[in-house]
């Protein structure tokens, strides 16, 4: 559009353009020379200012040091004339004056302030003459910062508010945005505080320097009191930690002995407890002992009363079973015995007064066969004096057989029985040895055994003959017999029968009569 | 002692140095504020974008 309106400007409406651009252009230019001469006036009035405030400073300085002078003199007028008069030490006049000096001396370091302060003042007012354009540059360059500070401010809560009221933004996204906000802040700070800084050094160059000295100085008295502040804590932590080192021995000693005793007391305790426990297990075995020996009396009284009780029925049974072997003594022994029977009875009786156990009769059989007691009953049992005697051979022959018959059946429960059995048996007064082996033959006959019936008829055959009644029990058994058993029977029996005749002469002497007991 | 000499024209061009290079600081640090405050934008428009696919999704 604007070419358009180019091309169709006219050259008067160009004309008029142009005048209004130049115009325009030197009005700017006019206000700008205008602000330039009035920041300019501005500027020497305030120099202006600034001078007349200094002449009028160098003025009252002027005044000010005459003052001085005068109240100095006059002060050192006042104190010649009162020492000249003694006045001084004059004690009824040193009070006055002591206060008139004292008068003099304020009024003349009143006056003496004063002018101090208006040199100060005098001073500074030359200084920011002196520094003047400095001064308006510094004043510039921080209202453009204080404004650039101000406009930071304003984006940073337009920035916040952006953020708050943007779609979708949350507690975290306005968090952050205060943190980039607060940031921000402190960062432009900085800068101005770096600047501000900067400027202070460059336009009070002097005083910075000294300052820095004084600082340096101040630095190194503090270095050094904190040096001296160092040794001191040092030496006093020294004498701390020695004392603490004591302190702590001291405890480690306390504490030892407060274990010691804590153990002790401990072990008391333990030791305590261990005799409350052995008192109780102490009482529990008294009372278990005393338990036991009423128990135990009872036991030996019981026992006592019973081994008497079984000492009666043990003599009573001895005296029975001597009664029987008397009998069987008188039965079987004869004159040829030995030992007659009374005799027996008697010698038992004597020795059953000191021991009646069965130990005790074995040792008086045993005395009875020392004496020649030659019953078979008791031999059997005490030793094989004479091993020819036809019984024991009986029972080595047919011991281990089963044979079927009265008499042997009888014969093999006392074989197999204990000795007290024997003794039983040996008191049957019925059979004899030669009826009780002729009783084995017949069973061995009834068995078949011819060899076994052969041998132990001829020992019985030995002893005595049969009776008629018998001779006729065998040679009915043997008939029953087959011919061939019966023939070998004979041949054996013959053979044995012989055999005992030769043997005859030997046990026909009165040992062997008397233990046999054969008639 | 060089800086203790100094004229008050170099003092005044020191010092507009100074806050010149001052402005210039804060206007830095106007820069990079902006660009954190216009990175949360973005977060929060990337966040709003995801949370509506989501939603979007969800509804599908």
């Amino acid at each position: 559009m604007d070419t358009e309106n180019k091309v169709k400007e006219s050259p008067l409406e160009k004309a008029k353009r142009l005048k209004a651009e130049k115009e325009s252009r030197d009005q700017a230019q006019v206000e700008a020379e205008s602000q330039k001469q009035a920041e300019a006036a501005a500027k020497a009035e305030k120099l202006g200012a600034l001078n007349t405030q200094k002449q009028g400073l160098e003025n009252q300085l002027n005044e000010i040091n005459s003052k001085v002078e005068t109240s100095r003199r006059e002060a050192h007028e006042t104190r010649d004339i009162m020492k000249e008069a003694g006045l001084n030490k004059d004690e009824e006049f040193k009070g006055e004056y002591d206060t008139t000096i004292s008068e003099v001396a304020g009024n003349l370091n009143e006056l003496r302030n004063e002018r101090n302060r208006i040199k100060a003042e005098l001073e500074q007012i030359n200084s920011n003459i002196e520094n003047f354009e400095v001064n308006e540059v510094i004043a510039e360059g921080k209202e453009a910062t204080q404004v650039a500070v101000e406009t930071v401010k304003q984006e940073n809560e337009q920035a916040i508010a952006q953020v708050e009221n943007y779609s979708g933004a949350e507690v975290e996204e306005i968090k952050a945005a205060e943190g980039v906000v607060a940031e921000t802040n402190q960062e432009v700070n900085q800068v101005v505080e770096n600047s501000e800084a900067s400027v202070g050094k460059i336009v009070n160059l002097k005083d910075f320097l000294s300052n820095k000295k004084e600082e340096l100085k101040t630095m190194v008295v503090e270095k050094e009191k904190n040096e001296q502040n160092v040794k001191t804590v040092r030496n006093e932590s020294n004498e701390k930690f020695q004392q603490i080192v004591e302190s702590k021995t001291n405890l480690m000693k306390e504490l030892a002995s407060e274990r010691d005793v804590y153990e002790g007391k401990k072990l008391y305790y333990s030791l305590k407890n261990d005799l409350g426990g052995m008192k109780k297990t102490i009482g529990e075995d008294l009372e278990r002992k005393f338990m036991l020996n009423k128990l135990s009396d009872e036991v030996n009284q019981e026992y006592k009363k019973m081994q008497e009780d079984v000492n009666a029925a043990s003599k009573q049974e001895v005296f029975k079973n001597i009664s029987q072997s008397r009998l069987h003594i008188t039965d079987v022994g004869g004159e040829a015995g030995g030992l007659r029977g009374e005799n027996h009875e008697q010698f038992i009786k004597t020795h059953i007064d000191e021991d009646y156990q069965p130990e005790g009769q074995i040792k008086i059989r045993q005395e009875a066969i020392k004496e020649g007691i030659g019953n078979q009953w008791f031999y059997k049992k005490f030793g094989k004096t004479n091993i020819n005697n036809p019984l024991d051979l009986a029972n080595d022959i047919i011991k281990n057989r089963e044979y079927k018959h009265t008499d042997l059946e009888y014969y093999n429960s006392a074989i197999d029985s204990e000795d007290r059995n024997r003794f039983i048996w040996a008191d049957d007064k019925v059979y004899g040895p030669d009826r009780k082996l002729q009783g084995m033959a017949m069973a061995a006959l009834e068995s078949n055994d011819v060899e076994t019936a052969a041998k132990v008829l001829a020992m019985a055959q030995a002893i005595k003959e049969p009776t008629a009644r018998v001779s006729e029990q065998i040679a009915n058994t043997i008939s029953k017999m087959d011919e061939s058993k019966q023939k070998a029977f004979i041949q054996l029996f013959e053979a044995e029968n012989e055999k005992q005749k030769k043997e005859q002469p030997e046990a026909g002497n009165g040992d062997e009569k008397k233990m046999t007991g054969g008639d | 002692m060089a800086k203790q000499q100094l004229s008050i024209d170099d003092k005044v061009k020191l010092v507009k140095n100074i806050y010149n290079q001052a402005l210039t600081d804060i206007d830095q640090i106007k820069k990079e504020r902006d660009k954190k405050i216009n990175g949360l934008l973005k977060t929060i428009d990337a966040k709003h974008i995801a949370k509506a696919t989501k939603d979007i999704k969800d509804l599908q």
